[in-house]
């Protein structure tokens, strides 16, 4: 009688064990490194789709944006919505792609770096390239993701 | 008598709120200070203590690719060494913190180099810098400078 139970003991832990397991495996923790890099993928997908209620989702309220094509700041998200609403009237994004991503996490913030490439066709139907060194500081509000701020700098190799 | 305890408590907690995160702003951006200073005057191992060991850094015109790590990056910068002058000089900082433990700090630079021949070379850009506050001590993580023109 004692062996039957600590046979059943045996089997149940095994059971348990076994099913947790699978439990775990089945549903894999993303780390902030991924959920960022994801992240700027959804940002740009709602973009080319002009689906401006989930971009603006993930964009902080106090943004802030350096850009190759202006000099100064852009402050707030306001004001680079205006501007990058009406410069993507210039063309349409074809492909979207970071290279070498790297992502440093300190608790709720995060700081994703990349080299920016992608294909435009302009209005004329002219195809051409796109490429940039980027850096995007996320940080965790509420639970989510906001971008705080951007800088998307010129490749200068663009030029040379 | 009441409302007046209460208003008086309120009052001490946003002056003293207030106060951590203006003092958190201001030492954010001392920080910055003291490291353009430190390196302005060619005291790069005193430069080196405001930056974390997992820096990154992207610069503006020298490479497409993203230094990693705070040795690297020291290499960089005492390649400086032998030249007559280098300078940094930021401006028109904006700082906001978030979590009181991460400063976003952007401003406008000129970079200028010296050259052993007395050539010039001056280079104008916008600077994204954020620091971490790691053991009571901002550190600079990651910096990012990209050309202004």
């Amino acid at each position: 009688m004692k062996s039957l139970k600590i046979t059943s003991f045996v089997i149940i832990t095994f059971l348990i064990l076994s099913f947790s397991t699978g439990l775990f495996a089945q549903t894999p923790v993303s780390s902030a490194e991924d959920e960022v890099i994801a992240l700027t993928y959804k940002i740009w997908k709602a973009e080319n789709e002009k689906d401006m209620a989930v971009r603006n989702k993930y964009i902080s309220d106090d943004y802030t944006e350096f850009n190759p094509a202006y000099s100064t700041r852009i402050e707030g998200k306001t004001k680079n919505f205006n501007l990058s609403d009406a410069n993507s009237m210039g063309g349409t994004s074809l492909a979207d792609e970071m290279l070498n991503p790297k992502v440093q996490v300190y608790g709720d913030v995060a700081v994703l770096t990349y080299n920016f490439a992608g294909v435009i066709k302009d209005n004329d139907g002219k195809v051409r390239n796109s490429k940039a060194k980027s850096t995007r500081v996320y940080v965790k509000m509420n639970g989510e993701w906001k971008l705080v701020h951007a800088n998307f700098g010129l490749d200068p190799t663009n030029e040379q | 008598m009441k409302h007046l305890k209460l208003t008086i408590v309120v009052f001490l907690l946003i002056t003293f709120i207030s106060s951590t995160f203006a003092g958190d702003k201001e030492d954010a951006e001392a920080v910055i200070k003291k490291a353009a200073d430190a390196f302005n005057s060619k005291d790069y191992q005193t430069y080196f203590t405001y930056l974390a060991d997992d820096l990154e850094v992207f610069t503006g015109v020298s490479t497409p690719l993203l230094h990693i790590g705070k040795t690297h990056w020291m290499d960089f910068i005492n390649s400086f060494g032998s030249l007559p002058l280098v300078t940094y000089n930021q401006q028109q900082n904006s700082i906001r913190i978030y979590n009181g433990n991460t400063a976003v700090v952007n401003g406008y630079f000129v970079f200028m180099v010296v050259g052993k021949d007395g050539s010039v070379t001056t280079q104008s850009g916008r600077n994204s810098t954020t620091l971490v506050k790691q053991n009571g001590k901002w550190l600079i993580v990651n910096l990012h400078f990209s050309p202004m023109f």
